[in-house]
């Protein structure tokens, strides 16, 4: 196969998770962050006001990015950085981590809906 | 060239697949029948389906209210007008099922739960689907009432014809006919090829299969009022079915009196709130619950072991919660402070 197969395989590849991932996952939208660094009580971030959070790890600062109900990772002193490429976080119940600087994101959504109601 | 075609075969194949999976949602309608709501969902990918087995529910429905309501002159008026009378009579057909069950579990509930108190549910008034004002009947008419003994085991069947051995006897399913017409109408959807839904009629309800690929959800509404004490999830074919002091009453000077009716006094069973009984079968469910209210908070788990049942929360008087072991591992006590509960193991 010639590159440009490969490309188109890898590409299907790509759409076909992250089509999986958007049918497939509840898509309830997040009500409030919340942020664990390290040991210390989660803080809770309301998700509506754009604003730019500095959270302290061991290996440094962390920078996490808030605005219209989502969440992300825009600087860590970590190596790889892969909380950065991970992008925003949408939806209830997703969650990244910058593990070696111990840093948590996580979406809460709103109070948990039922199908039915028994009394 | 074609390789490259093959691989775009590939992804809209699978594009088309994940867009046919993802037209599966919860289709939902409102009947009303026996003088309440009666919530239909189903999760499908055919809404025609859906519509079509939630007419012909719709149709049950009726047919059942119509027949089994123990006020009105129908099948069941005909069959209380004639129990009296000590003579052998042909039933209906549709009737009959629901007597026989009512029998057997009236004698495993040892009469707590017993649908032929018909005529001290109607002294109180509760035989209406509105509640009544009041005031508290006449002590002597419950007494006399009290002195015929009317109970389930007073009926005969032989074959379609049955009849009553004692003339006080009155049939009202109030406390059963809902948990019946639950699961006889998930029958129906199955029938019609339906696997995943869920009936709540007017609050309690029975729940098949999933809804797509997460469990159903249900919520325990706080007996109090408004907002949820408590959740449960549910896959495969469960009914939730409870109980409660709040569901009819009326006050008359100061004091509450509720339609739940304790067969042994006669009066408005006391010392339960609430009664919530998770269980496979409807019918069964319905009338445990009933019965595990009047026999009260002491008692409840003899009873509950000796009808087969084994995930129950009762709330007291107090607002205390009890739960069975079982009950225990399935319910999920909602709140920022969930509820202290203490733990009530079955005999």
């Amino acid at each position: 196969m010639k590159p440009g197969d490969w490309l188109v395989v890898v590409l299907a590849a790509l759409l076909i998770g992250a089509l999986y991932a958007h049918f497939w996952t509840p898509g309830a939208p997040a009500a409030y962050a919340l942020i664990h660094a390290g040991d210390d009580a989660a803080r809770q971030v309301a998700l509506d006001e754009h604003r730019h959070l500095h959270v302290e790890g061991p290996l440094g600062t962390s920078q996490v990015e808030v605005r219209d109900g989502r969440a992300r990772f825009t600087a860590s002193p970590c190596n790889d950085r892969f909380c950065v490429h991970y992008g925003w976080l949408d939806h209830a119940g997703e969650v990244i981590a910058c593990v070696p600087n111990r840093v948590v994101v996580q979406l809460v959504g709103p109070e948990r809906d039922f199908d039915a109601i028994n009394f | 060239m074609t390789r490259r075609r093959l691989a775009l075969a590939t992804i809209l194949l699978a594009l088309g697949l994940l867009a046919g999976c993802s037209q599966q949602e919860p289709y939902s309608e409102t009947l009303l029948a026996f003088g309440t709501l009666v919530d239909v969902t189903i999760y499908t990918d055919s809404p025609e389906a859906a519509q079509a087995a939630i007419r012909a529910v719709d149709e049950d429905l009726r047919f059942m209210h119509e027949n089994w309501n123990a006020w009105r002159p129908n099948t069941l008026g005909r069959v209380n007008l004639l129990l009296p009378t000590g003579e052998w009579f042909s039933s209906g057909p549709s009737l009959l099922p629901l007597i026989e069950q009512s029998i057997a579990l009236s004698e495993q509930s040892e009469g707590l739960f017993d649908p032929a108190i018909g005529k001290l549910v109607g002294l109180w008034g509760f035989q209406s689907d509105s509640a009544p004002e009041g005031p508290p009947p006449d002590e002597g008419q419950i007494e006399l009432l009290l002195e015929q003994a009317p109970r389930m085991t007073d009926i005969q069947i032989d074959g379609i014809r049955i009849r009553s051995t004692n003339p006080a006897v009155r049939l009202d399913f109030g406390a059963f006919a809902k948990g019946y017409a639950v699961d006889r109408v998930i029958e129906r959807l199955r029938e019609l090829g339906i696997q995943d839904a869920i009936v709540n009629a007017g609050g309690d309800l029975r729940a098949i299969g999933r809804h797509g690929n997460r469990d159903w959800r249900v919520g325990i509404r706080h007996p109090g009022g408004d907002g949820v004490i408590a959740s449960l999830q549910i896959a495969g074919d469960e009914s939730v079915f409870t109980s409660g002091d709040y569901e009819r009453y009326f006050d008359w000077e100061g004091e509450r009196y509720h339609h739940i009716i304790d067969p042994r006094n006669g009066r408005p069973a006391q010392g339960v709130t609430s009664v919530t009984v998770l269980h496979d079968n409807g019918a069964e469910a319905d009338a445990a619950a009933t019965a595990l209210f009047v026999a009260g908070p002491d008692d409840w788990p003899r009873i509950a072991a000796r009808m087969g049942i084994d995930k129950v929360m009762v709330i007291d008087a107090d607002g205390g919660i009890a739960l069975t072991p079982a009950m225990a591992g399935r319910i999920r006590l909602e709140g920022d402070e969930p509820a202290p509960f203490t733990l009530r193991e079955l005999p």
